[in-house]
């Protein structure tokens, strides 16, 4: 038992270097930020939850809070079942799946300024798809300035994320012993039997890093679209990230803290609901 | 397994030791420099010596006795020459030049340049009707100013001269190396080779310091003339006080040299300050910073300096008005660095603020303002994220003192508590347009004082000026005029749609927003169809390569360049606002002479509309309240608001009068296109008399509305503004791009 003790001492003297920077960079700036949300911007006199009015009723904060919420609704589930397709393509290959491996990870290898290029080139109302689609006499637009702008984002972060998300996949599917696919087959189960009585329960553990991951990935889609298109894009895409950014230009502390406060419980409830869900099915 | 615990706590201790103080070092560090330097005493002051009256001085220099003597020009355009009597602020004359090369319009000195032995060499230049260039004679003048003409082997324009201490003359022509001079054959002796790409030359000692243009520094041993030499810390130490380099005009020389007493003593002078160097030392010793003197002013021009006795200097310099002498002493008693710093901030380079600070700061030795810039051409910085910059600053407690509000979220600054109120500063000031201040306010106190403004203006026909009733009878009477004359174009024709629209915005942007603070749609609507009515189709702008970045911020929409073009005949109609009292003589000087001419305030969707510009505001977090509303009160003072360098007419009434009263009667102002060198124009501008300065100044009175000053309206509406006159989307569509972008920004 004394043993035990020593060694969890041990332990946590390993992480108390990383446990510090976690307290002084992120608990503690969170917890000023909680405080600040409840007072005035720089006079710092107490304002109770007038910040948190404030931002319900800002219209500009429901609208990138619909945003943000629309654009996690949509590529979460595309990327988790667009990447586990990839991942059991790529794992029944034979050869060259380190190759396909590797071709799928270079977007998360290409610099935002360089993806930014790359959108600009393809979207700009002179663009490639502009020129396409002239070449069918159909009319070319500033596509940043559209609904579809909101469909760029979403193509882009699939694009950048999709590899990271297959070698995720593909490390949980090298943990399924290849005997059950080998006893189930022996028990006349056929290749989509294998998959939902074998492979999916088996990637549930999987499943939930994967999700917490992706939603936490996707936040970054920001800087490319902050990249493209300024701190004010087409509506379509203004994402919760871009009104921040602008009330700090502002100065406007009060509604960022309370806003960011918000902005992390649904983050905190979403990631409580994966766990209670995996937690469930565990 | 104890040794393992060791190394973990002493990780642990180490790694979390490293992340704390990494965190305060840097500050800690310079919290305790302010305090070292705060508490030394010694520094140079400076004081003007008063020149003879009336005067403009081309050179200095110190004799071989030790006295000062300048060469000027007096009001009647008769060049002499004067010493410095020793009680170091009266002068005496030496000689007169003759009496024929007395300025007139076709004859003028352009060079004098003084010997430390007590001769002088002068350049002439004659000017010949109908020839371009002018003919240049060259003279040796000896101690008693008797002149011997010196047949000067050189086809080439005289650009820069120096003497040596030991007499020798020096001469640099267009595409000539350094030469010297026989002043009695006139043959000229390449002195240094290697110095005809140089931009410009000093002579310290027996070396000439050339100046290339990387800005790099090339030491000519003139004793040994064909030796090249770098001094590396001398190359650096200038590049990294950032001191400027580049040539502004031949009068004038960015950097300038003269020997110490010590052997291998220089000292140099820069706008950053003067230096101490000695010769291949790592570093020069800054003796008098720049910014806490004239130096700094960015309308300050250095023309020669002088070393004299107990460690002084003189150093010659030419501002915005006048050529100064001045005089610089060690004080021992006086703080080293004063003793109340004040931090002003400002999003865009301000000339007339750093000029005005210079002043302060002369006139009040214990203060230091210090300007910071959010976004130059050198840092790259954009808008958004110098804005950003400030509010970090301001959070972590080191906001600054003042903020030129200028492009800055004043809205959003004053829902904050961030702005102090103005209203006493403004009620004390004198001789203001108080119209333009009062128009500030909101509730009853004034948050941020205007330095300076420009005004909506029409010039043309004075029968089609009295059709101008508001935007739309404008684009009736463009329409009217489209095709009437075709040896003239309907307004500048430089202008495309972008450019028509901004020329344009400023009386007509305060209609735009609604009593709700929304974009009034149908306003805005009404803008772009009636630009796009005004807009030329024939109109001919040369391509636009800069419609980036803060663009739109930034376009001044001068109505000078239309002013030009209208006195030539080539225009019907011109609009746009006045910046300065050189817009305002082209204006008048226009209207004196073509008598079908006149000029109106211009009315759009509004009326009597001013462009406020340079918007202070003092940070209610500021430790130095009180030193920053002296500062302001000095900032609204005929003397600060004469500063002019092209950011708007002063809010100052007798400071505007000063300006007109001071314009060169008889400059002459030309351009041409880019693309077309045959399109030039030109014009001789006059003083304007009292009627029309007092008609000006009547129009100034009448300006009541501010003009929108919010850069991300203003950019969201230029922005759409050339495809929308052009046709390529409705004003409709227009409408809709601009509110979608700002009304995101609204909400906010």
């Amino acid at each position: 038992m004394k043993k035990n003790i020593k060694k969890n001492q041990t332990g946590f003297l390993f992480v108390l270097p990383s446990l510090l920077g976690v307290l002084f960079f992120l608990v503690i700036p969170f917890a000023d930020v909680v405080r600040r949300s409840f007072l005035g911007a720089l006079s710092g006199a107490w304002a109770g939850l007038a910040n948190y009015r404030t931002v319900f009723s800002n219209t500009a904060f429901r609208l990138a809070a619909g945003n943000t919420l629309r654009f996690e609704a949509v590529c979460i589930p595309l990327l988790l079942a667009l990447s586990l397709f990839t991942a059991l393509i790529l794992n029944s290959l034979k050869s060259h799946i380190q190759f396909y491996k590797s071709c799928f990870l270079i977007p998360m290898a290409i610099p935002v300024a360089s993806a930014v290029l790359l959108w600009k080139v393809l979207f700009h109302e002179r663009g490639l798809l502009s020129g396409l689609l002239h070449l069918f006499h159909l009319p070319g637009e500033d596509w940043m300035r559209t609904p579809w702008a909101f469909w760029i984002l979403i193509a882009s972060y699939l694009w950048k994320n999709l590899g990271y998300d297959v070698v995720l996949w593909l490390a949980g599917l090298s943990g399924i012993s290849p005997s059950l696919y080998e006893a189930a087959r022996v028990d006349g189960a056929g290749r989509r039997q294998c998959f939902w009585y074998i492979t999916l329960p088996s990637l549930l553990p999987s499943l939930f890093t994967i999700s917490v991951l992706s939603i936490l990935n996707s936040f970054k889609v920001f800087r490319e679209a902050y990249l493209a298109a300024g701190d004010y894009p087409h509506e379509s895409m203004y994402l919760l990230q871009h009104l921040f950014n602008n009330w700090y230009r502002d100065l406007s502390m009060d509604k960022m803290a309370a806003g960011a406060v918000i902005h992390a419980g649904v983050i905190f409830l979403m990631v409580l609901t994966l766990k209670r869900a995996w937690d469930g099915e565990d | 397994m104890k040794g393992k615990k060791i190394i973990s706590w002493i990780l642990a201790a180490a790694l979390s030791f490293g992340a704390l103080t990494g965190c305060t070092s840097s500050g800690g560090g310079t919290d305790g420099e302010k305090k070292d330097t705060s508490t030394a005493k010694g520094r140079y002051l400076e004081a003007d010596v008063e020149l003879p009256e009336n005067t403009s001085v081309y050179d200095m220099v110190k004799l071989e006795d030790g006295t000062l003597r300048i060469a000027l020009s007096d009001q009647d355009g008769r060049e002499s020459v004067w010493n410095l009597k020793e009680d170091g602020t009266s002068w005496e004359k030496v000689y007169d030049m003759p009496e024929e090369w007395m300025m007139t319009d076709t004859f003028f000195v352009s060079h004098v340049t003084l010997s430390p032995k007590g001769d002088a060499f002068v350049v002439t230049s004659q000017v010949f009707e109908g020839e371009e260039e002018s003919q240049e004679h060259y003279y040796h003048l000896d101690g008693e100013g008797k002149a011997t003409e010196v047949p000067l082997q050189t086809e080439n324009y005289v650009y820069f001269t120096d003497y040596t201490r030991e007499g020798e003359f020096l001469v640099q022509c267009q595409h000539t190396p350094v030469s010297s001079v026989n002043m009695e054959t006139g043959e000229m002796t390449d002195k240094v080779s290697g110095t005809e790409d140089i931009r410009y030359f000093g002579v310290a000692a027996n070396t000439l310091y050339a100046v290339d243009r990387d800005g790099q520094i090339l030491l000519f041993d003139l004793l040994q003339p064909d030796v090249v030499e770098k001094d590396d810390g001398l190359s650096d130490s200038i590049a990294q006080s950032g001191a400027n380099t580049d040539l502004q005009s031949l009068q004038t020389r960015p950097l300038i040299f003269t020997e110490g007493k010590e052997e291998n003593e220089v000292f140099y002078c820069s706008n950053k300050g003067l230096y101490r160097h000695i010769r291949n030392g790592d570093v020069s010793e800054l003796l008098i910073d720049g910014s806490l003197t004239s130096l700094g002013s960015p309308d300050v021009g250095l023309i020669t300096m002088e070393t004299a006795e107990n460690n002084e200097f003189y150093v010659l310099a030419v501002d915005s008005q006048s050529v100064r002498l001045l005089h610089y002493t060690y004080s021992k008693d006086t703080a080293a660095v004063p003793g109340t710093e004040l931090r002003a901030w400002s999003l865009r380079e301000n000339s007339e603020l750093l000029q005005n600070i210079s002043q302060y700061q002369k006139e009040n030795p214990d203060v230091y303002v210090t300007l910071d810039i959010g976004s130059t051409e050198e840092n790259g910085v954009t808008a958004s994220d110098a804005l950003k910059n400030l509010s970090t600053e301001i959070m972590a407690g080191n906001g600054p003192d003042l903020l030129v509000l200028d492009g800055l979220p004043m809205d959003s600054y004053l829902e904050k508590g961030m702005l102090e109120d103005l209203t006493d500063v403004a009620d004390q000031g004198e001789h203001l347009f108080t119209n333009l201040l009062e128009n500030m306010k909101q509730d009853g106190k004034i948050y941020g004082i205007p330095l300076r403004f420009a005004l909506p203006l029409v010039e043309g026909k004075k029968q089609d000026l009295e059709k101008i009733q508001d935007l739309k009878s404008l684009a009736d009477l463009a329409e009217e005029l489209k095709g009437q004359d075709s040896e003239k174009t309907l307004y500048n024709p430089y202008y495309d749609g972008f450019a028509l629209a901004a020329q344009l915005y400023d009386a007509c942007s305060p209609a735009w927003i609604q009593e709700d603070g929304k974009i009034a749609e149908e306003k805005l609507t009404e803008f772009y169809t009636q630009v796009g009515r005004i807009f030329d189709p024939e109109s001919d702008p040369i391509p636009n390569s800069n419609a980036f970045g803060d663009y739109a911020a930034t376009f001044t929409s001068s109505i000078g360049g239309g002013t030009l073009e209208l006195y030539c005949d080539k225009l019907l109609l011109n609009f746009g606002n006045i910046w300065s009292g050189t817009d305002l003589a082209m204006l008048t000087t226009t209207v004196k002479e073509k008598e079908e001419i006149g000029y109106q305030p211009l009315t759009g969707q509004a009326a009597h509309v001013f462009l406020p510009k340079t918007v202070m505001g003092i940070s209610t977090k500021s430790k130095e309240k009180e030193e920053s509303k002296k500062f302001l009160q000095f900032l609204l003072t005929k003397d600060a608001q004469t500063a002019a360098q092209g950011g708007g007419l002063p809010v100052n009434q007798e400071a505007l009068e000063f300006l007109v009263d001071n314009i060169y009667d008889g400059s002459t102002f030309g351009s041409s296109r880019s693309d077309d060198p045959d399109s030039y124009v030109e014009m001789t501008i006059h003083k304007p008399d009292a009627d029309a300065v007092g008609q000006f100044i009547d129009y100034v009175k009448e300006a009541d509305t501010p003009a929108l000053t919010n850069e991300i309206i203003r950019e969201a509406v230029l922005e759409q503004a050339d495809d929308c006159v052009q046709g390529k989307i409705t004003p409709e569509e227009a409408v809709k791009a601009v509110t979608e972008k700002v009304s995101l920004y609204l909400a906010e």
